[in-house]
């Protein structure tokens, strides 16, 4: 009786306490600190002000317009690594013998470094010197090279583009690995009740595979928003913070002003949205399951 | 239960026991025998200068048996974070290599110690090898802070000799209309007319600081404290920026290429002028054959600035400071009076040219002289360092300078006006410098 109650909580503990320290622990100081004012380089300053420190964040016109650009970053990301990923993947589940190559060169860019990865395609989308420009201006696309990067117009698309072209592979792998598991004998006899190819994917495959494509959306959505490296590289949150998403605001926030009271109260604008995230999402798994 | 809850506490404990006692023991074994370890953190610098100071870090180690040091070298762009990151933990290195325009920061936070406070009579013995105005550079409220190897001066103008002859001109620009107008008629199909950087590299942006502190701009004004670089010391400089811009005379995209890009097009012909610091020698990889020249940046045709006009802005970026937290500050200093004396001081002058040493020797060299012979005949002279003022320097400098590159940006992208950018910019940046105040 004695050893079937203790076993668990040993095999546990350690676990506990180790989320407690690493996970727990972080977000109750992270919380601490958002109702200080405190600012790093201030002696003393860690001092507890109840919500000035908010109303002084919410009172930032810029921040309204990056906690908008958070969320459009996440959903554009998300969209279009999934439509990518879910064409890519539908035509990886075939057996063609092509297909053997490319589901091994198609993971290169999610092996990368983000930092390479950003790296690579802050000179690939250069102006003046980029090959993105080269080749488009080589097909008459555009007249002259586009500094992809430096536009207002065009920085905040070309960024996510990037973190979706390193989202895509592992997406299209995982969809593509759902997709086989559809049963033969199924697409067979809709085949023979007269469907076509357009119906068999949206009325048997996409069903079939719709809660595996369900945790994919969450975990991609989690990964666009947690996102810094790419844009820190690539843009620093520029030009003119047209790129700036919350986690580049906060280490701004860290590395350039040092107001960690300010940067308690994004921080906590981030996690909330990631949990509002996660909410929709598990609702959405509730209703299908 | 509590057998397996107490069982993992214990064991949990007795790894963290062993693990302190190993570190500690590792301090104990550092400082055995009286050696003294001296750690060092350099932060940023060109290749050459990166790869001598490890070099001579070296020989000053195995000259002196009773120092250990340690050296590491980090990216100069993380360096405040790097340091004030490193102080807050409690764990800095003894010595940093640091900037200029960093002191008042870390001095206001008393990250670094004077060191005349450590031995005077050695610190002062440095003037002796060294130009007083680039000593004088690292003192603040009448402290030396630093030991500063060299300076680098704001703002200089390269020009390409023959794409200029070639569209007729017998000298380079001496005022700002005069540069817009060369500008233009330089630009060509297969080069455009300037060079120059809107990023928000702290190197681009005190480049752009220097040409509006030439038009008599600051950025504090000291007896009010008030930020004011959006006044029309600065507006008129950000303007003329704008102007090239808007002229589409300019070399790739000045948002996205900062000065190494900058250097990279003027060393490669794609651009007749270049605008950067003193280190312009280094048109980094520059061809051999490339027939150029280099002056201060052209002037104002009227100064517009309401305080006096600054020839030019300087700041030492390899200076050498102690730390509070150094638990051998005599060693540090050591270390210190090592970098001091003209056998490494003139490093910076016989192997590194593209600085402006610290050391009088260094304008004796032979090759100081045949690379920047202006610099010398300047400074034999007395006239080099005339009318230059330090990059801009006061406790929160960091948070102020990028708003300042903020309004830059938003200027040149034509997102604001000149005045409203500056002005939003001051205006937040006035809320942070008030804050460190």
């Amino acid at each position: 009786m004695g050893k079937k109650t203790y076993i668990p909580f040993v095999l546990i503990g350690p676990v506990y306490l180790l989320i407690m320290l690493f996970i727990a622990y972080p977000v109750i100081e992270i919380i601490r600190i958002s109702f200080t004012s405190w600012h790093f380089l201030i002696p003393n300053s860690d001092v507890f002000v109840g919500f000035e420190t908010y109303k002084a964040v919410l009172n930032d016109p810029l921040l309204i317009k990056i906690i908008w650009r958070t969320i459009l970053w996440m959903l554009m990301g998300t969209a279009f690594s999934l439509l990518l990923g879910l064409a890519i993947g539908y035509f990886l589940s075939f057996d063609y013998p092509i297909n053997r190559v490319l589901r091994a060169v198609i993971i290169l860019p999610w092996i990368l470094p983000p930092v390479v990865t950003a790296t690579i395609w802050q000179w690939m989308l250069n102006g003046k010197y980029g090959v993105i420009n080269d080749i488009l201006v080589r097909m008459h696309l555009i007249p002259e090279g586009v500094p992809w990067l430096a536009q207002l117009s065009t920085a905040f698309i070309a960024v996510n583009m990037v973190l979706v072209w390193k989202n895509v592979p592992l997406v299209s792998l995982l969809l593509s690995a759902a997709f086989q598991g559809v049963p033969e004998d199924m697409l067979e006899a809709a085949k023979i009740d007269g469907a076509n190819g357009w119906q068999r994917f949206w009325r048997i495959v996409f069903p079939y595979i719709k809660g595996i494509f369900s945790s994919v959306a969450v975990i991609v959505s989690i990964w666009c928003i947690q996102q810094f490296t790419i844009i820190w590289i690539a843009t620093q949150g520029g030009p003119a913070n047209a790129t700036h998403i919350l986690p580049t605001y906060i280490y701004q926030m860290f590395s350039q002003n040092y107001q960690f009271g300010k940067l308690g109260v994004l921080s906590i604008f981030n996690l909330l949205i990631l949990v509002i995230t996660a909410i929709v999402y598990l609702r959405l798994f509730r209703k299908q399951h | 239960m509590k057998k397996g809850v107490g069982l993992f506490l214990m064991i949990t404990m007795l790894l963290t026991f062993s693990t302190a006692l190993l570190m500690a023991n590792g301090q104990q074994e550092a400082d055995e025998g009286g050696v003294k370890t001296v750690r060092v953190w350099k932060m940023g610098g060109t290749p050459m200068e990166t790869e001598f100071f490890e070099e001579y870090t070296k020989k000053f180690d195995e000259e002196n048996e009773d120092i250990n040091i340690e050296y590491n070298y980090f990216y100069g762009q993380i360096r405040v974070s790097k340091i004030i990151s490193g102080f807050k933990a409690g764990n800095i290195a003894d010595v940093v290599v640091a900037f200029g325009q960093d002191i008042p920061d870390f001095a206001g936070l008393r990250i670094i110690q004077p060191l005349d406070d450590i031995d005077k009579e050695l610190v002062e013995g440095w003037k002796d090898n060294m130009v007083e105005e680039i000593y004088n550079v690292t003192k603040y409220r009448g402290k030396q802070y630093a030991l500063p190897t060299y300076v680098d001066m704001a703002p200089f103008l390269a020009y390409n000799k023959d794409m200029l002859a070639e569209a007729g001109y017998d000298r380079p620009p001496r005022t700002w209309s005069e540069l817009k107008e060369y500008a233009k008629n330089l630009t060509t199909d297969e080069h455009a007319g300037i060079a120059i950087q809107a990023t928000k590299t702290p190197v681009d942006l005190n480049i752009l600081e220097g040409i509006a502190y030439n038009n008599g701009g600051r950025y504090v004004d000291e007896e009010s404290g008030d930020i004011v670089f959006n006044g029309p010391g600065f507006a008129d400089a950000l303007q003329l920026y704008v102007d090239l811009v808007d002229a589409g005379v300019t070399a790739g995209n000045p948002i996205e290429d900062n000065f190494k890009n900058g250097a990279t097009y003027f060393a490669e012909g794609k651009a007749a002028m270049w605008v950067g610091m003193s280190w312009l020698i280094t048109p980094w990889y520059a061809d051999s054959e490339l027939n150029w020249g280099a002056i201060p940046f052209p002037k104002p045709d009227k100064v517009t600035g309401d305080y006096p006009v600054a020839a030019a802005v300087m700041d030492p970026t390899a200076a050498l400071m102690i730390t509070t937290q150094s638990e051998n500050p005599e060693a540090a200093l050591r270390y210190l009076d090592f970098w001091a004396q003209p056998e490494q001081l003139t490093l910076w002058g016989r192997e590194e040219i593209a600085r402006v040493p610290a050391a009088k020797k260094s304008y004796e060299l032979d090759k100081l002289k045949e690379f920047w012979p202006e610099w010398v005949e300047s400074y034999n002279e007395g006239t080099l360092f005339d009318g230059a003022v330090t990059v801009p320097r006061f406790n929160g400098v960091t948070s102020v300078q990028p708003e300042f590159g903020n309004a830059v940006q938003n200027a040149v992208l034509g997102v604001k006006g000149i005045q409203e950018a500056l002005d939003d910019a001051a205006s937040v940046a006035q809320e942070n410098y008030d804050l460190m105040k």
